[in-house]
């Protein structure tokens, strides 16, 4: 009996431990204006552009939401990117991590009644970066791949992807492997980098990648949610500030993709 | 935060440890079939739960990890529970109950409530052993995520499979 006590109270231990490794942050922010057509429900959060001019393709872009953060949290700072895209879909992962199954590009494209009339583009904040690449990797319909603090896995090579590649890092980031990082450009087609706007290439072919790191800039202020554990010190960059340079980049981005 | 969460349940699993006579380890997978007002189907994810059984009263008091719509929760749960034998082998075991979790959330958790009723058909695989395979139906609400999402109710039909062990199997008989 007294083994099987303390091999429970270990059990104890060690799930109480894994547990307290499971806590999703939550938006800091409520949400900052109103949205149209905003939609939820047990897989998704869905959104549209106001904008009159519709586009000859309608852009959609399917993002994933870092590991262990509420999807909730990048609602604020997407609904900025809505004069590239016509429709933002946040996918809602099991347990937060988009790295377990997750809906598939058939999901999707059949819940929201998707054509030859939209572009889709997918994109992810760090883990969920992953997934996207993932995505990509395996599917041939996507036109473009929109990485925030992210890489591909080692086992996706994208290098011969046929779409635009976006990486955004943020200089001031503590949270992602800057060396895996390097190491993983391999996986992604050719590219320039840059870290000022102005410097962003005005055509970006299929096949190319476009690297752009924010000056000052942090991990979590991709999303909304505050400080990220292990990245303490206030940041030099605004969340606002960094959320406004995101939403710029990628506006610029699609205008070089000529995803218009 | 995490070591205070460690302490308690190393506690809490040494407390029960004492006190019951049964031990039920197990798993479900629950289709939802409700969230918010509106009907529908939709993979509500998994649950891994412990849950510590008096053989002299009808009373279970369990922990459960699980993944919800919200995201990750543990809770404890007080369960009413009973088991009915068929014959030797075969039996009926049924609970039902409250569960009261803490969503796991930064920068602070957040309190959650799930009601429980769930029947399984039991097979006795030796003396100490037996298998329970069931169906439940189950509501949960967290309140304090009305700030944050639409969804903070749900109702699911959770498949049930665990393993049960007697811990005093000679006490019983006497």
């Amino acid at each position: 009996m007294k083994t099987m006590r303390i091999t429970f109270s270990l059990l104890g231990l060690l799930a109480g431990l894994l547990f307290a490794q499971s806590c999703s942050y939550l938006p800091s922010n409520e949400l900052v204006g109103e949205l149209n057509d905003y939609a939820e429900d047990p897989d998704y959060i869905t959104f549209t552009s106001v904008s009159d001019t519709v586009p000859n393709k309608e852009n959609v872009f399917v993002f994933f939401p870092g590991g262990l953060v509420d999807p909730h949290a990048y609602i604020n700072p997407l609904s900025q990117c809505l004069e590239s895209f016509s429709r933002i879909i946040i996918i809602k992962a099991d347990a937060n991590l988009s790295i377990l199954p997750t809906p598939n590009l058939e999901d999707i494209v059949e819940t929201f009644d998707l054509d030859e009339s939209h572009r889709i583009i997918v994109g992810g904040h760090s883990l969920g970066g992953v997934s996207a690449c993932q995505l990509a990797a395996d599917e041939d319909l996507i036109a473009g791949l929109i990485l925030m603090a992210s890489y591909p896995a080692s086992a996706d090579d994208l290098s011969d992807f046929q779409g635009q590649v976006l990486s955004i890092t943020a200089s001031e980031d503590r949270i992602y492997d800057r060396d895996i990082f390097l190491e993983r450009q391999n996986q992604l087609p050719a590219g320039i980098s840059t870290q000022i706007l102005s410097e962003l290439p005005t055509f970006v072919a299929p096949n190319e990648s476009v690297y752009f790191d924010i000056l000052g800039g942090n991990h979590a202020q991709f999303g909304d949610y505050g400080k990220q554990k292990g990245e303490e010190e206030e940041p030099v960059l605004s969340a606002d500030a960094q959320h406004s340079i995101v939403a710029q980049v990628i506006q610029r981005f699609k205008q070089a993709s000529l995803w218009d | 935060m995490g070591l205070r969460i460690a302490i308690g349940i190393c506690c809490f699993m040494a407390w029960f440890n004492v006190a019951s006579q049964q031990i039920n380890v197990g798993s479900s997978r629950a289709i939802g079939i409700v969230y918010q007002d509106k009907a529908d189907v939709f993979d509500n994810n998994q649950s891994y739960n412990f849950q510590f059984r008096s053989s002299f009263r009808p009373l279970a008091i369990g922990m459960e990890f699980r993944t919800i719509d919200w995201g990750n929760q543990i809770g404890i749960s007080l369960l009413y529970n009973n088991y009915k034998t068929f014959n030797e082998r075969w039996g009926l075991q049924y609970d039902i109950g409250m569960i009261h979790s803490i969503a796991l959330f930064r920068p602070g958790f957040k309190y959650s409530i799930g009601l429980l009723g769930r029947t399984s058909l039991a097979y006795q695989l030796n003396e100490k052993h037996r298998i329970e395979f069931g169906v439940a139906l189950r509501y949960d609400k967290i309140l304090a995520y009305n700030d944050f999402g639409a969804i903070n109710q749900t109702l699911e039909l959770p498949i049930h499979l665990s393993i049960t062990r007697q811990l005093f199997p000679k006490m019983i008989q006497e």
